[in-house]
């Protein structure tokens, strides 16, 4: 998928306001920069219709969410207020985003592996574009992810998230004695 | 596949992101330990054996009170286990005809 179809299709996007569009175009080629590889055709399709909305913590305490279903990106209104980093913040929502399939994203199926995969998206993110704030996300996730990726191998989980490979992280984390 | 450590990493992210009632507490301490006990069953190198002891360590920085409540008693569970992990040089591995 050419970038410049998915920035057509993300202009074309009457759901999301120009600020945001310029930010996630500026993502979206930074990823690319470091995922030359990764299809953005998924991306491309969510983008269509992509939605921004801002919710209130009854439904989540988590800064960023993302319904598949409803292809809705949902940021906390509550946790947004505080100085977290937005570039980041919505960068770890566009993996999502970029990764999914079904109902959910990455390497999940069937919320075995939800903690699993929002750690690994964080490491992502930290890795694409790092965190300018000293407020952090998911630190429990990306703790426990990086001493799985030691278990695992990190070769594994980024093959496993990038095709949506839940059977491959299965078998290893079998293969290699995770209980 | 059913597995106890997925389950016990689910059940800390999902109890803290519904949490409204600020009674939230991490169980990273726990999580950690089981993940020692899958690592330890397979042989590592030593700097493999480094990296992940500073995985466990190094992250503390960014440790609220919450979570060094959790994983305080973490560490003496390391120190522990990792005298049980089969290590290797590299030469070994390389005679194995494997990259690390």
């Amino acid at each position: 998928m050419n970038i410049e179809t998915v920035f057509e299709t993300l202009k074309n996007n009457q759901n999301i306001d120009d600020d945001f569009k310029e930010l996630i175009q500026e993502l979206i080629i930074i990823f690319t920069k470091f995922f030359p590889n990764v299809d953005l055709t998924n991306l491309n399709n969510k983008l269509k219709d992509l939605k921004i909305i801002k919710a209130n913590k009854l439904i989540s305490k988590d800064i960023i969410d993302y319904n598949v279903v409803n292809n809705e990106l949902i940021f906390n209104l509550e946790e947004i207020m505080k100085d977290y980093d937005l570039r980041h913040v919505l960068m770890h929502g566009l993996l999502r985003v970029i990764t999914s399939y079904d109902n959910t994203f990455g390497f999940d199926q069937n919320n075995r592996f939800t903690a699993l995969n929002i750690g690994y998206t964080e490491i992502i993110t930290n890795f694409i574009i790092g965190n300018e704030s000293i407020l952090t996300l998911f630190d429990d996730e990306v703790i426990a992810t990086n001493l799985i990726a030691d278990v695992v191998g990190h070769d594994v989980l980024f093959q496993a998230y990038f095709t949506n490979n839940a059977n491959l992280l299965a078998s290893t984390l079998i293969d290699k004695g995770v209980e | 596949m059913k597995s106890k450590t997925m389950d016990l990493m689910n059940a800390n992210y999902l109890s803290r992101k519904c949490d409204n009632n600020n009674v939230y507490r991490s169980t990273l301490g726990d999580i950690e330990k089981i993940i020692i006990d899958a690592y330890i069953k397979n042989p590592h190198t030593e700097e493999e054996v480094n990296n992940f002891e500073a995985n466990l360590y190094g992250n503390s920085s960014m440790f609220d009170d919450d979570i060094h409540k959790s994983v305080d008693n973490v560490y003496p569970y390391w120190d522990v286990a990792k005298t049980n992990i089969q290590t290797y040089s590299y030469d070994t591995e390389q005679s194995l005809g494997r990259t690390i």
